[in-house]
C-alpha cells in the first residue's frame, strides 16, 4: 500500500472515530425507542399544565349557576368560553380562603356587546339558509350595532345586552 | 422582538387576498436563497474542472486548479447560510447525529460530507501533495506549518508515488462528477419534493438546479480566472476563455430549455394552483423573473454567446464581454434561486392570496449577513491561492512515463 | 412460410393470453385484491388512535376555539401564530370566493359582503390534521417532530433545530416558528389534557358541539359514529396526506 494512502486512512479513521464518539455522546437517551424521535418528549409535552378546568370543576362552587345554565338555550355553552380559563381559579378555591381572591385569579365577567356579538351578531355565514332546523347552531341573531340603540349618558356607551338578557338563561 | 412584530404587522397590511394566518411570516429568507446558490457554484466549478481532467479538454488547463480551489472555497461555507438561519444553530450537529432517513435535508448532510471529504479534499490533496512537499523545503513560518499539517507527514515523491497520485486523482474525479451531480441535484430535490408547494413540487427541479448550477459555476470560474489574472498581472488565456464560453453557451441552452419546459408544462396542465402562480409570476416576481433571471441572466448572455459562435470580435473586446456575461449569468442565477425560494413562499398554500417579503438590511437574516456569507468564500479563495498557488505548481513531468 | 410464422405467433399469443387470464382468475380466488386506497396504517396494539371531526354546518364562527387555544397553550398572542383558527368563506353570486380570518377568528367575525351578493357563506375551523402520512414529520431532518403511538403529531421543542422545513411541507399552514423559543410549534391536540382524560381546549369550549374528539379505534366512539353518519371529507385529499381530521359539509371552495 502506498505511503500516502496509509496516511490518509489514518486521517479518515481519526475522523470517523471522532464522529462515532460524538454520536455515542450526543444522541439523547430515549431516542429511537418508539420511532425516530426522543420518546421522552411525549412525557415532556404531557407534563404541561392545563388551563381550562371544565364545567364540572365550576360546579363545585357555582352549582346554582351551572344548574341554571343547563336548562336554557345556552345549555351547551362552556363556562370558560365566556369567562376564560379557570383551572388556577378553581385550584385556588379548593385550597385556600375562597373569599379572599387575588385579582389575578378572578375570572372575566364579560358584559360588553362584543362578547354576545361573537355568536349573535347578524351574519349570513351563520344562517346556513335552513330556517326549519332545530339545531343548536341555529342561533338567534340581531344586528348588534343597531339593536336597542340606547346610550348611557355617563359613559356614552351603547346599552349592554345583559341589561335585558340574562346570559345564563336567556 | 418588538421590532420583529412591528415588521410583521407591517407585512400584515400588505397581505393580498387570503393567506393562512401562520403564513404572514416568510420563514426562508435571503440566506436560504444563498444556500442553493453557493452549493450550485461549487458543483458547477467542479464540473468545469473535471472537464479538463476526465474529458481531457487540454485548453482548460489554466483554469483547472483554480476551479478546484474555487469549489473548495465555496463548499467550505456552503452550509453556513443554512446553519446561521436555523432557529437553534447550536443544535445543527443533530443532523449528523440522528439524521432522519426520510428527510431530504438530513441526507444532504452526508452528501455534503461525502463531497467535501471524499471528493474535493482528496482530489486537491493528491493534486498538490508533491507540490506541498517541494514547497515545504523553502517555506517559512505559518506557510511551512500549514504544509506540514496538510501533507499529513507524507514525503514520498518517487515517480511511483507520483504516478499513484495521478491515478488516484483521476479516479476521484470520475467519482466526483456523479457526486457533484448528486450534491446539487439533491438541493433541487429538497425543494422539488415538497408536494405541499406547487411552485416547488416538480420532478424537473433537481435537473434544473443541476444545470443552473453548472451555468453559474462555469461563469464564476470564468470571472475569477480573469480577476486573478489581472491581479497577477498576466494575460488571461483567451483560448481557455473561448472554450469556457462555449461550454457556458451549451449548458445555458440546456438550462433555459429545461426551465422553459417546466413552465410550459405548468401552463399547459394548468392545475388547481395555476391561477395563483400566474398571478405570482406576473406580479410579485415580474422583475426578478422576467427582467433579472430571464432577460439579463439568460437571454442577453445567450444571444451574445450565440453571435460569438459565428463572429468573434477582437480579443480585448471579447474579454470585456466575457467578463460582463459572467457577471450577468451569476446575477441571473442568483435571481433564479430567489424566484424559487422566495417565490415559493409568497403565495398562500390556500391559493387565495399573497404575503409580502420584507427583509431588513441588518440582523441575523438581513442582507448584510447574506453578503457576508457570499463574500467569505472569496476571502477563503484568496487564502487558498496564497497557500496553494496553481501557477507555481511544477509542470507535470512523468506524463509520458505513465 | 410467413403466414405459418404469423399463425404460430398468434397461437402463442392466444396461449399466453389464456395462461395470463387463468392465472389472474386463480390469483383472485386465492387472494382477493386488497390494496385499499387511502388505507390508514394504524399501528399495532390496543391503544387509542385519536382523530377529530368538525361539523361545518354547526360552526357559528364565535372564535372560542381559537382564543381558548391561545389561552390553554403557550402560543404567542400576536396575530401571526395560530395552532387553531377559523376561516369565513363567502361565495358570491358571481362565483368569486372571499375568505377572511381576522386574527384567526378570535373575537368573532363580521360579514362585510351585503347579503344580496352572497351565494353561500360558512365558517371552517382549521387546525392540525394530524395526518397519518404527515409530510411534516417526513421532512424533519433530525426527528424532532414525530407521531405518537396514539396518532398525534408533536414537536420535541428541546430537539427541534428550527430549520422550518416542516413549515414548508405542511400543506395546511398549521405550523409556525415560535418567535421567542425559536423552534417550530404546532397543535398538540392538547396532549397534556387528553393524557389526563380531559378534552382538548377547543373541543371543551365549542358552544355548538361542532367539534368531535374521539378514538378512531373504538367503533362506538362519538367520532366514529359522526364519520359514519355524515359524508365526511378531508382537506386536500389529492396530496394523500391522509388526515385524521374529518369535515362534514366541506365545500369545494375550501382549501
Amino acid at each position: 500500500m502506498p505511503d500516502q494512502i496509509k496516511r490518509l486512512l489514518v486521517a479518515f479513521a481519526i475522523f470517523i472515530a471522532i464522529f462515532l464518539l460524538a454520536r455515542f455522546l450526543l444522541i439523547p437517551a430515549s431516542f429511537g425507542e418508539l420511532g425516530h424521535f426522543r420518546a421522552d418528549a411525549m412525557d415532556d409535552i404531557a407534563a404541561y399544565h392545563p388551563q381550562h378546568a371544565g364545567r364540572e370543576a365550576c360546579k363545585e362552587c357555582h352549582d346554582d349557576v351551572v344548574e341554571e345554565l343547563s336548562y336554557g338555550s345556552h345549555s351547551t355553552l362552556a363556562c370558560e368560553g365566556c369567562h376564560g380559563p379557570a383551572l388556577k381559579h378553581a385550584m385556588y378555591s379548593a385550597s385556600a380562603d375562597p373569599g379572599n381572591y387575588p385579582d389575578s385569579l378572578k375570572l372575566r365577567r364579560p358584559v360588553e356587546r362584543e362578547t354576545c356579538a361573537r355568536c349573535h351578531d347578524l351574519n349570513p355565514s351563520r344562517v346556513k339558509f335552513k330556517a326549519d332546523s332545530t339545531d343548536i347552531s341555529m342561533v338567534r341573531m340581531v344586528n348588534v350595532n343597531e339593536h336597542n340603540h340606547f346610550i348611557y349618558e355617563e359613559t356614552n356607551e351603547l346599552i349592554r345586552c345583559v341589561e335585558c338578557h340574562y346570559s345564563h338563561s336567556p | 422582538m418588538e421590532h420583529h412584530f412591528q415588521r410583521l404587522y407591517e407585512v400584515l397590511t400588505q397581505v393580498q387576498g387570503f393567506i393562512y394566518p401562520n403564513e404572514v411570516e416568510l420563514y426562508w429568507s435571503v440566506l436560504i436563497v444563498l444556500y442553493p446558490y453557493i452549493t450550485g457554484l461549487v458543483a458547477g466549478a467542479f464540473i468545469l474542472a473535471s472537464l479538463e481532467r476526465v474529458f481531457n479538454v487540454k485548453v482548460l488547463k489554466p483554469t483547472y486548479h483554480l476551479a478546484l480551489l474555487t469549489a473548495l472555497a465555496f463548499l467550505l461555507i456552503a452550509v453556513m447560510p443554512l446553519v446561521s438561519h436555523l432557529g437553534q444553530p447550536l443544535r445543527a450537529y443533530e443532523i449528523m447525529m440522528t439524521p432522519n432517513p426520510q428527510s431530504a435535508m438530513a441526507i444532504f448532510g452526508f452528501v455534503y460530507l461525502w463531497y467535501l471529504m471524499v471528493v474535493l479534499l482528496l482530489e486537491i490533496w493528491f493534486d498538490y501533495r508533491r507540490d506541498m512537499i517541494l514547497w515545504l523545503q523553502t517555506a517559512k513560518g505559518f506557510k511551512r506549518l500549514m504544509y506540514q499539517v496538510l501533507t499529513l507527514g507524507s514525503r514520498d515523491i518517487s515517480p511511483k508515488a507520483l504516478r499513484f497520485d495521478d491515478k488516484a486523482g483521476y479516479i476521484i474525479t470520475i467519482i466526483g462528477i456523479p457526486s457533484a451531480f448528486l450534491l446539487h441535484g439533491y438541493v433541487g430535490f429538497i425543494f422539488g419534493s415538497i408536494k405541499a408547494n406547487p411552485w416547488w413540487s416538480s420532478v424537473l427541479m433537481p435537473v434544473i438546479f443541476l444545470f443552473s448550477a453548472m451555468v453559474s459555476g462555469i461563469a464564476l470560474v470564468m470571472m475569477i480566472y480573469m480577476v486573478v489574472s489581472r491581479f497577477r498581472k498576466v494575460v488571461s488565456d483567451i483560448n481557455a476563455l473561448d472554450t469556457i464560453a462555449k461550454f457556458l453557451f451549451y449548458i445555458l441552452i440546456m438550462d433555459f430549455a429545461l426551465e422553459a419546459l417546466d413552465q410550459v408544462h405548468r401552463i399547459y396542465e394548468a392545475e388547481e394552483s395555476f391561477d395563483i402562480l400566474h398571478l405570482l409570476v406576473n406580479g410579485k416576481l415580474f422583475t426578478s423573473m422576467f427582467i433579472f433571471q430571464i432577460f439579463l441572466g439568460t437571454l442577453v448572455p445567450l444571444a451574445t454567446l450565440a453571435v460569438f459562435q459565428f463572429y468573434k470580435p477582437a480579443v480585448k473586446i471579447r474579454r470585456a464581454i466575457y467578463f460582463t456575461i459572467s457577471i450577468l449569468v451569476l446575477f441571473g442565477i442568483f435571481f433564479m434561486r430567489w424566484n424559487v425560494v422566495i417565490g415559493g413562499q409568497l403565495f398562500s398554500k390556500s391559493f387565495y392570496g399573497f404575503t409580502a417579503y420584507k427583509n431588513q438590511f441588518i440582523g441575523a437574516e438581513g442582507y448584510l449577513m447574506a453578503w457576508f456569507w457570499f463574500l467569505i468564500p472569496f476571502a477563503i479563495l484568496a487564502f487558498l491561492l496564497w497557500l496553494l498557488p496553481p501557477w507555481k505548481k511544477v509542470e507535470e513531468l512523468e506524463e509520458d512515463t505513465a | 412460410m410467413k403466414s405459418s410464422q404469423e399463425k404460430s405467433s398468434r397461437r402463442s399469443f392466444l396461449k399466453k393470453g389464456v395462461v395470463l387470464a387463468g392465472g389472474a382468475v386463480a390469483a383472485t380466488l386465492i387472494k382477493p385484491f386488497n390494496g385499499v386506497v387511502l388505507a390508514t396504517e394504524r399501528p399495532e396494539g390496543d391503544h387509542p388512535w385519536y382523530g377529530i371531526g368538525i361539523d361545518i354546518e354547526k360552526c357559528i364562527g364565535c372564535g372560542n376555539c381559537a382564543s381558548s387555544c391561545k389561552l390553554e397553550n403557550p402560543v404567542p398572542p400576536q396575530p401571526f401564530y395560530f395552532r387553531n383558527w377559523v376561516e369565513q368563506y363567502t361565495v358570491m353570486n358571481d362565483g368569486s370566493v372571499k375568505v377572511e380570518s381576522p386574527n384567526g377568528g378570535i373575537g368573532g367575525f363580521t360579514q362585510t359582503v351585503p347579503e344580496e351578493d352572497i351565494f353561500k357563506s360558512f365558517f371552517v375551523p382549521k387546525m392540525c390534521n394530524h395526518c397519518v402520512k404527515s409530510p411534516c414529520t417526513q421532512v424533519c431532518p433530525v426527528g424532532a417532530t414525530f407521531e405518537t403511538p396514539d396518532g398525534i403529531n408533536l414537536v420535541d421543542k428541546s430537539y427541534c433545530i428550527g430549520c422550518g422545513y416542516c413549515i414548508q411541507a405542511c400543506p395546511y399552514g398549521c405550523r409556525y416558528m415560535h418567535p421567542t423559543e425559536h423552534v417550530v410549534d404546532k397543535c398538540t391536540l392538547c396532549y397534556h389534557r387528553i393524557k389526563m382524560g380531559l378534552l382538548p381546549a377547543c373541543f371543551e369550549v365549542c358552544p355548538t358541539k361542532a367539534r368531535i374528539f374521539g378514538n378512531l379505534n373504538d367503533p362506538n366512539s362519538d367520532l366514529v359514529r359522526f364519520i359514519r353518519d355524515h359524508s365526511c371529507r378531508f382537506l386536500k385529499p389529492h396530496l394523500n396526506t391522509v388526515p385524521k381530521l374529518y369535515y362534514n359539509a366541506l365545500e369545494e371552495e375550501v382549501r
